[in-house]
């Protein structure tokens, strides 16, 4: 049976290999038909990452503090809000619209007016990463709360347990995978809010990658373009890592 | 000492169909009373109306104790946390441990305290939620079919736990199953609910002393055979 599973698996690894081999070949296909200000050659951009290591360095960092401090608020935010919908009816229905917004807001159509009220700079990639991420955190925390199923409950109510003893020892706990879950997808989307942001409200001083991306390719590097791309998806990937590695470390033991 | 419990005119209906219709009975003190009945016929939200976890549409439950244990058909743990935090729920807190670690070694789960619920079998897990049920030392005792679960000698085994815990506290055990022959092996009382108007009250006899004989399990399957 083991076998079965251990024999199961290489063929998978090797699947994915070959898979990424064939799209870099495409890609290389590609970029010859295109031309090379259209699409580089994969060895171009590699090439670009490393001859401006310094600069694309500098805004991978730049980028990596606005997605992780944006998400960082949208998780404080999204756990705080689902909490007190929890908690109580009425705020439940108080926060539905602006939850609701929050989703439905277009990052693109809302990042020039947060350039107008906090300037250039960081604060407006922060925001519009942590817009960007809120939804996903706050409505798998909400259904998190209400995972506990109905003996779990019951004997809650058996024990005399108050509200806050019911959120703190049983809701939270329970919610943890759920939140985990929403974490990873909104670790991916703080990356996208932070480069939206950047695209509009950064100057280039100190370098972003969005910035990098706006400003490679209007003057005709896209291979530049392509290598601050790629340390976006690197970001991305790094902090989903992350957050599995976190969420191992703390309900690894009991959960999955 | 077990508390005595009476339902007077009980109804309860969830979403307006009625589950439990001016339902009445007493529970004795120190007794043990099984509810028998198929599924869906209202015996699991009896024991829920009694525990007070379910707002009665008219009627009251009078005697209800401070201290119940409730043993549900899942062990209901958390996972996150060991079997003896689990159990440590039931007691107020700060408590001794040692309590708990006691109501574990009872349960024949002597050196599983740190053991999270995951790494325990579904016997095991089943100890540990009657520990949980029994550390407090109940008045009342509530079990929703505990053994559904169960292969047969797990069974044996928690059963004989169950009527040792009985004795030791005096408490009152009210018991609801679908399973006859397990009401004809413990039931002091027995009250079959198969839904309005059916209903049946038996007492068994005196002479029937547990642990009962064969021939007495059958004598009382044969009677509860020809009510349900």
């Amino acid at each position: 049976m083991s076998g079965t599973r251990a024999s199961g698996k290489a063929p998978l690894g090797l699947a994915a290999v070959i898979s990424v081999a064939a799209g870099v070949v495409v890609w290389s296909v590609a970029a010859s038909a295109a031309g090379p200000l259209l699409l580089p050659q994969p060895t171009e951009v590699l090439r670009a990452l490393v001859a401006n290591r310094m600069s694309l360095g500098a805004a991978l960092w730049e980028t990596s503090v606005a997605a992780v401090g944006g998400l960082a608020v949208a998780a404080t935010l999204g756990v705080l809000a689902a909490a007190a919908a929890w908690w109580n009816r009425g705020l439940q229905q108080a926060l539905a619209p602006w939850t609701v917004l929050v989703q439905v807001v277009p990052i693109v159509a809302i990042a020039p007016l947060l350039v107008v009220w906090l300037g250039y700079g960081r604060g407006v990639s922060m925001c519009t990463a942590s817009i960007a991420a809120f939804y996903p955190v706050f409505s798998s925390a909400s259904s998190g709360l209400r995972a506990p199923g109905v003996e779990l409950v019951d004997l809650f109510r058996l024990l005399g347990a108050s509200r806050l003893r019911e959120l703190v020892q049983l809701r939270a706990w329970a919610a943890l995978p759920a939140l985990f879950a929403g974490l990873r997808t909104a670790a991916g989307l703080s990356v996208i809010g932070a480069i939206v942001g950047e695209f509009v409200g950064s100057n280039g001083s100190p370098p972003s990658l969005g910035y990098t991306v706006l400003f490679a390719s209007r003057s005709a590097h896209p291979d530049e373009a392509f290598a601050a791309i790629l340390l976006a998806a690197f970001l991305a990937l790094t902090l989903g890592t992350a957050l599995g590695w976190l969420e191992r470390r703390t309900i690894g033991r009991w959960y999955g | 000492m077990g508390a005595a419990v009476e339902l007077q005119a009980v109804s309860w209906r969830p979403e307006g169909a009625p589950i439990l219709d001016a339902f009445s009975f007493t529970v004795a003190p120190g007794s043990i009373t099984v509810v028998l009945g198929r599924s869906g016929c209202g015996k699991s939200s009896l024991l829920r109306v009694i525990a007070g976890l379910r707002t009665l549409a008219t009627g009251q439950v009078a005697g209800r104790p401070a201290r119940m244990g409730f043993v549900f058909q899942e062990p209901a743990l958390l996972p996150w946390r060991s079997a003896i935090e689990n159990v440590e729920l039931a007691l107020p807190a700060g408590s001794p441990s040692a309590l708990a670690v006691a109501a574990l070694e009872a349960v024949g789960l002597a050196g599983h305290g740190a053991a999270l619920p995951g790494a325990l079998s579904g016997g095991q897990r089943m100890r540990v939620s009657f520990a949980r049920a029994l550390v407090s030392r109940p008045e009342l005792l509530l079990l929703d079919e505990p053994f559904a679960a169960l292969d047969s000698a797990t069974v044996a085994d928690m059963q004989r736990l169950l009527l040792q815990a009985q004795k030791d506290l005096g408490c009152t055990v009210l018991l609801v199953t679908h399973d006859r022959s397990l009401a004809a092996r413990l039931a002091d009382r027995i009250v079959v609910l198969e839904g309005p108007p059916l209903r049946v009250v038996f007492d068994v006899p005196a002479s029937m002393a547990r642990p009962r004989s064969p021939e007495a399990v059958g004598e009382l399957l044969r009677t509860l055979e020809a009510w349900t």
